[in-house]
């Protein structure tokens, strides 16, 4: 199993996996032209991590974010409960501290997940 | 007039609402419109709000009905008798608000479904959208096309304001659904 590395473009964010540490960072925004097409390729990479980790850490900022996409994150979370126990899953959700979209998206995934869903305020640009 | 025409003819009647005192449009589309002028057109707009003084709350909120509105027009417009996904747009102010319409092709029988969830939202309240919104989440399912029903609700949340529609018949088979979204200036 190897790193999971996509680049930054305008619509779509930077995605870090590093299958060793057992972390995925997201970072930037995201409105893919298929959404799909953008998460199978997280969504694989997860399914090669072996549950034997000690933890995973899922680090999200994203700044724009298009409601085809908020449903993939729910799925990304899903995804993270059917491979670990509550316990070993961190999820880090940073917001610029005046987007309460982000903010609110965040709180709403704190509701949903099982696991820990640290809500991070960022100094706005 | 042909279908072409026609079509021209209802995207030049969207165009009256930035005719009143005060209004004027920043950004308008007619014809093919592809994914990959998404954040083009996006961007600059949200550039142009920035230079003109707007605050960040409304430009975050313009941008994510647009990257919605614009998404839809990809994701459901259907094809014209030529193969062309022809759609329109138009971003721009009047006095009391920012106005954004977005414009595809449908087939007929696909609105009653949609009169009905817009129906829906503009019915409910905040609270009741916001329901809407999670039960969507939630329960819902992805499209094909990556769409996963929360664009229309999510341009209500952004909005507060209640969602315009009209659909204007083309032939027997296609109309075009034109959704009219607002953000309140003030």
């Amino acid at each position: 199993m190897s790193d999971l590395n996509i680049s930054l473009t305008k619509s779509t964010p930077k995605v870090d996996g590093d299958f060793i540490n057992g972390t995925l960072i997201i970072k930037g925004n995201c409105f893919p032209e298929n959404s799909i097409v953008f998460f199978d390729e997280i969504l694989n990479w997860m399914d090669q991590l072996p549950n034997t980790l000690l933890k995973f850490s899922l680090d999200c900022e994203l700044n724009y974010i298009a409601s085809s996409s908020v449903m993939h994150f729910y799925k990304l979370m899903q995804k993270t409960e059917e491979i670990f126990s509550p316990e070993k899953i961190e999820i880090i959700w940073k917001y610029e501290e005046d987007d309460e979209d982000i903010q609110n998206l965040g709180e709403e995934f704190q509701k949903l997940s099982k696991g820990k869903v640290n809500l991070i305020p960022l100094k706005s640009n | 007039m042909d279908f072409l025409d026609l079509c021209k003819s209802e995207y030049n009647d969207s165009q009256q609402l930035f005719n009143e005192e005060g209004a004027k449009i920043f950004f308008t589309h007619f014809g093919e419109f592809d994914s990959q002028k998404i954040s083009d057109i996006t961007t600059k707009c949200e550039t142009y709000l920035m230079e003109s003084g707007v605050v960040k709350r409304t430009i975050k909120n313009t941008f994510n009905i647009l990257i919605e509105g614009l998404q839809n027009i990809i994701n459901h417009g259907e094809l014209s008798p030529e193969k062309k996904q022809l759609s329109y747009f138009n971003i721009g102010e009047t006095k009391e608000f920012y106005v954004m319409t977005f414009s595809n092709l449908i087939l007929i029988d696909r609105f009653n479904q949609i009169k009905i969830s817009i129906d829906q939202l503009n019915s409910s309240d905040q609270a009741g959208i916001k329901a809407i919104y999670l039960d969507t989440l939630t329960n819902g399912q992805i499209s094909a096309k990556g769409g996963a029903g929360l664009g229309i609700i999510t341009m209500a949340m952004k909005s507060k304001n209640k969602i315009e529609y009209q659909l204007v018949k083309i032939d027997n088979e296609l109309s075009m659904l034109s959704i009219e979204v607002k953000i309140n200036k003030t």
